[in-house]
């Protein structure tokens, strides 16, 4: 039975991993026919909601993935670190990761935690552009590394937790996300408040263009560090 | 105990609400956050595309609350758990009109006098759309199901058996399999919704005791249960398609 969702698990992963592929410009066909304006319905400062862009490249879909993964390196490390000093080791982290199982955690952990974790990767990918199934298609990577590569430092993957996190996640961030904008769109200071509370995510800039520029010269190395709105 | 599920039950709700009384009228043009883009791999899986009688290809999440009725049967006992609270999130991938593979669970909350009891049914399974009969029943459905269930027992009462090797929760994992009915229906909105009926049989294999330390759960027994105790659900659900 065991062997069964593991193989079940892994062509979960197969054919999300398919759906996250589809993110190359080429594979993603232009969908919207109307410019972004301040007069769209949805093009109203601050933005409601994150808008789907097809042109997501494959750089940026790297750059998304590795910030989520180092925040989950942080947040496990800052988060577990008495976990990990009392139960963690090199030797969990070698060879936890071909033993998944369930889980026997409270309803706390797999419920509400990982709910809220997993509904935070989908707003963060939301966030960034990406449309809903592929919000959904990457929350599922991101949790599948956090379990396999992360948090094996300390236990075993966990079943309930492969699935809970970026399915549940996902529902909660749907209804965060549609909420926030409900919010956004009563145009009050209060409700632009609650709607940026919901999904904080829509704070940070769509597309950031970062550019570190190194200039060392004999008496100086500077590092200049550019973030383009 | 159970305040977070409420609560997340509740935001859910809201949301569902928000997207069930938002006029037609309004929704037109489809905002350009709500959209989807396609992809070779998700054929028309647009969610206007997908029709009670008629399943888009592609992935889909469907989600959906109701309550379950349980009956706990064993060797030595028969104990009827009464009604409980049920929530039921499945990731498919539905492979032609009538056809799709399912990922599932199914969260349910029992209470039986003063104990707690939370199960998850973590199924794979089939879902399969009905052809049309003699009526227009293009939205019927049916799922085939098995899978493995954590069951999770909080015992109320200090003098419990659980309680009393200093454990607070005893958890037993077993197979399952069960089989579903249901039906998809459409909004003017253009929502998919549904409606399903499951019945479940678990059987309850193995049995650990746990305490928390330090938010870890140490196991202080563990081994195969005798009695051969079995769990058999009957839940009704509503939901959505998401997308």
């Amino acid at each position: 039975m065991r062997k069964s969702i593991l193989s079940l698990f892994f062509l979960v992963a197969v054919f999300v991993g398919a759906v996250a592929r589809a993110e190359s410009p080429a594979d993603a066909p232009e969908v919207f026919e109307e410019p972004f304006t301040a007069e769209h319905p949805s093009g109203t400062w601050p933005p409601v909601g994150p808008a789907a862009n097809p042109h997501v490249n494959p750089g940026e879909v790297a750059f998304n993935f590795g910030v989520v993964y180092t925040a989950a390196w942080a947040f496990y490390l800052v988060q577990q670190n008495k976990t990990i000093l009392d139960h963690g080791s090199f030797e969990n982290w070698a060879t936890h990761w071909y033993q998944p199982h369930f889980d026997n955690d409270s309803f706390e952990y797999n419920l509400f935690k990982h709910t809220a974790v997993g509904s935070m990767y989908y707003q963060f990918y939301r966030s960034r552009g990406y449309d809903v199934k592929r919000a959904f298609a990457w929350s599922f990577l991101s949790s599948l590394a956090f379990e396999f590569t992360i948090e094996t430092v300390t236990e075993q993957p966990s079943f309930q937790d492969i699935y809970q996190t970026p399915v549940y996640g996902t529902i909660l961030g749907i209804g965060l996300e549609k909420l926030s904008q409900a919010c956004h769109r009563t145009e009050t200071a209060i409700g632009h408040v609650c709607g940026y509370l919901l999904d904080p995510f829509t704070l940070i800039p769509r597309t950031p263009k970062f550019a570190l520029t190194p200039s060392i010269s004999r008496d100086r190395w500077v590092a200049d560090l550019r973030w383009e709105f | 105990m159970t305040l977070g599920f409420h609560l997340i039950s509740i935001l859910m709700a809201a949301a569902v609400t928000l997207a069930v009384s938002t006029p037609a009228a309004a929704q037109a043009p489809v905002p350009r956050d709500l959209q989807i883009a396609e992809s070779p791999f998700m054929p028309n899986s647009k969610p206007e595309a997908f029709r009670p009688g008629h399943w888009s290809e592609g992935l889909h999440l469907l989600t959906g609350f109701g309550i379950n009725a349980a009956v706990f049967n064993s060797e030595t006992a028969h104990i009827n758990a009464g009604l409980g609270s049920n929530f039921k999130a499945d990731i498919g991938w539905y492979i032609n009109d009538r056809l799709a593979i399912e990922v599932g669970s199914a969260v349910k909350f029992n209470r039986y006098e003063k104990d707690l009891l939370w199960d998850t049914l973590f199924t794979l399974g089939v879902r399969y759309r009905f052809r049309s009969l003699v009526f227009n029943t293009d939205g019927a459905f049916a799922r085939l199901f098995a899978g493995e269930s954590p069951t999770v027992l909080y015992p109320g009462d200090s003098n419990n058996p659980i309680r009393a090797v200093g454990a607070s929760r005893a958890q037993f994992n077993g197979p399952l399999a069960g089989l579903g009915f249901g039906y998809f229906f459409k909004t003017q909105a253009g929502l998919n919704w549904f409606i399903e009926t499951d019945a479940a049989y678990q059987w309850l294999r193995f049995s650990d005791t746990i305490v928390d330390q330090n938010d870890v759960p140490i196991v202080l027994q563990s081994g195969e249960v005798g009695g051969s105790p079995k769990i058999f659900t009957l839940a009704f659900n509503i939901g959505l398609v998401l997308f």
